[in-house]
């Protein structure tokens, strides 16, 4: 049940997660979005930082209940049924890119000024819950 | 929708038995399938229809729900600016409650509530229907209120359009826009806070700039009266006026004009302090309120709008009655879809915890509005809010920067897609 608790991997808070793992349409259509700001990897500092903020929200058990109650807020943009139009699909992305993705807004390593606002004020435990909503919202 | 109307007189007849003494247990299984918690949603808008679907969807049948909607459809406000503008066809703002009714097994009443019982805890409806509920939850949308600008009314709507609400105005608005002829003027009369969609209006002028300008009627000018001595993201709908559409655009603010005195629609005119303003067509956005069931309910306060509980949603004034959306007095959170989607979530969970006792969360709310000023040049503004000191309250917020390069702007109006994509689904689907 805990389909998180992968250990984080290797390489840095840029390598990503999902490539060469997932669905190769999901990949593609995700790849398409700007991961970084151009001068991100002159960040080394910003870079640490959110490798170590993923590394610690990969430890924590996300509550199922409550991602649901809090991936309310996602749904009114990125649709439930993955449909996708101007804004990318999330439904089903695995639990270590889906914590990635919102650190990386949260410390402003992705530039989207929504992500950024929607992810601002997010403490551990509920990225941790949001990505295991995320990841279950196949099932 | 012949499976609602059953639905209400089972619903009736069962109140009628209730009423008179019939102990439940007694009663065969198909009723007491009644027995069940009953929620009622009045309006299937932004708010409603997303409160509808939530308290369904997460209570899995173990609570009742039924929508009461005037209209068969539902044509959004948002996006309505772009139908206007010609980015948009009618049809494709506009939505069906089917899957409301066929996923979800919510029941859907087709018809206007007058009243509501809050001791014997029913709605009537406008045919007489009396609908019994649990929790009510009210989600009207605002009603007009025409005599806020001397000279309107609902008849002058006919040839003025307010178009606030969307639907025959707002048809009536784009007829009316496409029929100008190059030199005729637009006056609008912009309305005064609190109101529905705090850039709409000025998304509206730009999108009928648009209109005017793609046309090559670049002698047309577009008067905006505002009540407000300052409005929603002011400086970057000023910088793309002068920027796509120089000198067709004037917007006084009551320093200038120095009041509206009163409007002749037949004329065409516009009578401020300072000037009289003409045009071949007059958009006139007058004060509103708490769509009228909130006042028949009692639940609204002095100012036309409801108080609420800033964690929950709930009545300030009623315990088993939630307000959301635009009838609802929200604090810092501007009256719009998102906001009220937003809030429906809150509303939905807080009533499920209150009927089956499922676990309610802290409450978190947000919004961003996007505004197309003109062809791929989007903007957008959002915030997020949680409940402090007894209000809801911006605790996080941003807005798109003057001077910004096409490229973000394009990426803007292309996300804007993608939100009226999303809730539209997150509402009906
Ligand atoms: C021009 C314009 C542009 C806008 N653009 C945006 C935008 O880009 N983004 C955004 O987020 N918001 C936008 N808005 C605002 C948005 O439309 C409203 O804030 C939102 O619809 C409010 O939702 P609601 O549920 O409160 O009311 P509504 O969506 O208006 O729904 C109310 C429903 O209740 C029904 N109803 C009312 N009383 C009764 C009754 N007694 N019995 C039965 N049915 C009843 C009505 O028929 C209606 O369908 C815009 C508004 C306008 C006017």
């Amino acid at each position: 049940m805990i389909r998180h608790c992968m250990p984080p991997r290797p390489g840095g808070a840029n390598v990503r997660l999902l490539a060469g793992r997932t669905v190769a349409t999901m990949a593609a259509a995700l790849l398409a979005w700007p991961a970084a700001p151009a001068n991100a990897s002159d960040d080394a500092a910003l870079a640490l930082e959110v490798e170590h903020v993923v590394t610690r929200v990969l430890a924590i058990d996300g509550d199922p209940a409550y991602g649901e109650y809090l991936g309310g807020e996602c749904v009114t943009c990125h649709q439930a049924s993955g449909a996708a139009s101007g804004i990318p699909p999330i439904r089903g992305l695995p639990v270590d890119y889906a914590v990635q993705a919102m650190i990386e807004y949260k410390l402003g390593a992705r530039p989207n000024s929504v992500m950024k606002l929607m992810t601002a004020r997010l403490s551990d435990e509920e990225i941790a819950a949001l990505a295991v909503y995320i990841a279950g919202m196949e099932d | 929708m012949s499976t609602t109307r059953t639905g209400t007189i089972s619903r009736r007849s069962f109140g009628l038995l209730a009423g008179t003494g019939v102990a439940s247990l007694a009663l065969p299984t198909y009723l007491r399938a009644q027995d069940k918690p009953r929620v009622v949603i009045v309006g299937g808008g932004a708010g409603g229809a997303t409160a509808a679907k939530y308290v369904a969807k997460d209570s899995k049948g173990a609570i009742d729900v039924t929508l009461i909607e005037d209209s068969d459809t539902f044509t959004t406000c948002f996006f309505s600016n772009l139908y206007l503008g010609g980015y948009r066809d009618f049809n494709s703002i506009t939505h069906g409650y089917d899957a409301l009714v066929s996923t979800y097994g919510i029941r859907k009443v087709t018809g206007l509530a007058m009243a509501v019982d809050r001791m014997a805890k029913t709605v009537t409806m406008a045919d007489g229907a009396v609908v019994p509920y649990d929790r009510l939850l009210l989600s009207p949308g605002i009603d007009i209120i025409y005599g806020s600008v001397p000279g309107y009314s609902e008849d002058a709507a006919e040839t003025a359009p307010h178009a606030w609400k969307a639907g025959p105005q707002t048809e009536l608005l784009k007829a009316r826009l496409d029929a100008l002829t190059d030199g005729q003027n637009i006056v609008m009369i912009a309305p005064p806070n609190p109101y529905r969609c705090p850039p709409g209006p000025y998304e509206r002028v730009s999108m009928m700039a648009h209109v005017l300008k793609s046309k090559g009627f670049t002698n047309s000018k577009i008067f905006v009266i505002d009540p407000k001595d300052k409005f929603s993201k002011q400086g970057l709908f000023q910088e793309g006026w002068d920027k796509h559409y120089p000198g067709m655009v004037e917007w006084y603010g009551p320093d200038v004009h120095g009041g509206i005195k009163s409007v002749d629609v037949a004329a065409g005119t516009v009578e401020t302090d300072l000037d009289t303003f003409e045009g071949a067509l007059l958009n006139i956005i007058p004060a509103q309120k708490a769509g009228a069931i909130a006042a028949a309910a009692g639940v609204a306060g002095d100012s036309g709008f409801c108080p609420i509980d800033a964690a929950s949603m709930r009545s300030t004034m009623d315990e088993a009655i939630f307000v959301i959306g635009d009838a609802s007095i929200a604090g810092d959170m501007p009256k719009s879809g998102f906001s009220a989607n937003s809030q429906a979530k809150v509303a939905a969970m807080t009533i499920r915890a209150d009927l089956t006792g499922s676990k309610a969360f802290p409450a978190k709310y947000s919004n961003t509005c996007w505004s197309l000023i003109d062809t791929d040049d989007g903007v957008k503004v959002g915030a997020q809010y949680e409940p402090k000191e007894g209000k809801i309250a911006s605790v996080e917020g941003f807005i798109s920067q003057t001077g910004e390069d096409a490229a973000l702007r394009k990426a803007t109006y292309e996300e804007s897609i993608g939100w009226y994509d999303g809730i539209v689904a997150d509402m009906f689907s």
